[in-house]
């Protein structure tokens, strides 16, 4: 969700659609809103309201300087996690090879 | 045309959030209920009005309401434990319902008022703390009872009864 919102500010719909592209990150899509709440609590986004041109105003979030910190660490952490299970992986090799 | 917030789909939602929600405090809640009331605008501006499996679908996707309060009570839960720091007013009550019991009922009951009146303080807690003083009165009561019977009037009486002369009857 970070990822999203670094490329430019979101609204809460807008990002739903987002993580649903992304495919199989989101079963219930109601739940994002908690999740927003208290990522805006821990100072990791900020929210704005904006009017939209149809409708209700929208509440925009966007990354503060602390969440693209966090989102910086975790890209590292994810990679070398990857990496690592990715070795891991190919030193041993599947059992249909293995039992030749 | 967009199908509106008051279809019958839409508002049976709805009310069942709202209803889930009555167990979160009053900011989150509203602020969820907003959330998610935007949302389903957003969903909703795009469904024409005789699509109901197209509202029912975006329904679905949203999940469960009590699902999805259970996740901010969970989300809350965790961010109100750092944030419900004791004040003065919660030290207080604890420091009168523990050392003021000295104060027999007068510190005790002191310490309850503040504790009851504490606005940070969960009524888990609360029972809690009024548990925990009760008791530590009831103990204090009986150690003070026991002082007083064993040291006290004890040593005022003597040890041996003085032995009283039988009374006799002179005849006249």
């Amino acid at each position: 969700m970070l990822a999203l919102l670094r490329e430019r500010p979101r609204y809460g719909f807008d990002l739903v659609r987002g993580l649903s592209q992304a495919g199989g990150l989101l079963t219930s899509e109601g739940t994002i809103y908690p999740l927003l709440s208290r990522l805006r609590r821990e100072g990791v986004v900020t929210t704005t309201w904006r009017e939209s041109d149809a409708g209700p105003p929208r509440r925009y979030y966007a990354l503060t300087p602390d969440g693209v910190t966090a989102l910086d660490r975790f890209t590292e952490d994810w990679c070398r996690f990857r990496d690592a299970v990715d070795t891991v992986l190919r030193s041993s090799p599947p059992r249909s090879e293995r039992s030749e | 045309m967009p199908v509106e917030l008051d279809h019958p789909l839409v508002m049976d939602f709805v009310t069942r959030l709202q209803e889930a929600a009555s167990a979160l405090p009053v900011g989150p809640r509203d602020e969820l209920i907003t959330d998610i009331r935007t949302h389903l605008s957003e969903g909703l501006a795009d469904i024409p009005d005789d699509d109901p499996a197209a509202v029912r679908e975006l329904l679905d996707r949203l999940g469960d309401p009590a699902d999805i309060v259970a996740e901010e009570l969970r989300e809350t839960g965790t961010a109100a434990s750092g944030a419900t720091r004791w004040g003065l007013h919660e030290i207080a009550a604890v420091a009168l319902l523990t050392v003021g019991s000295l104060l027999i009922l007068i510190g005790p009951a002191a310490g309850l008022i503040l504790t009851w009146t504490s606005t940070r303080l969960t009524r888990q807690q609360k029972r809690g703390i009024t548990a925990g003083g009760l008791a530590l009165a009831i103990v204090l009561t009986f150690f003070l009872l026991f002082f007083s019977v064993s040291v006290g009037p004890a040593s005022l009486v003597p040890a041996t009864p003085v032995p009283v002369p039988p009374l006799t009857v002179t005849p006249s």
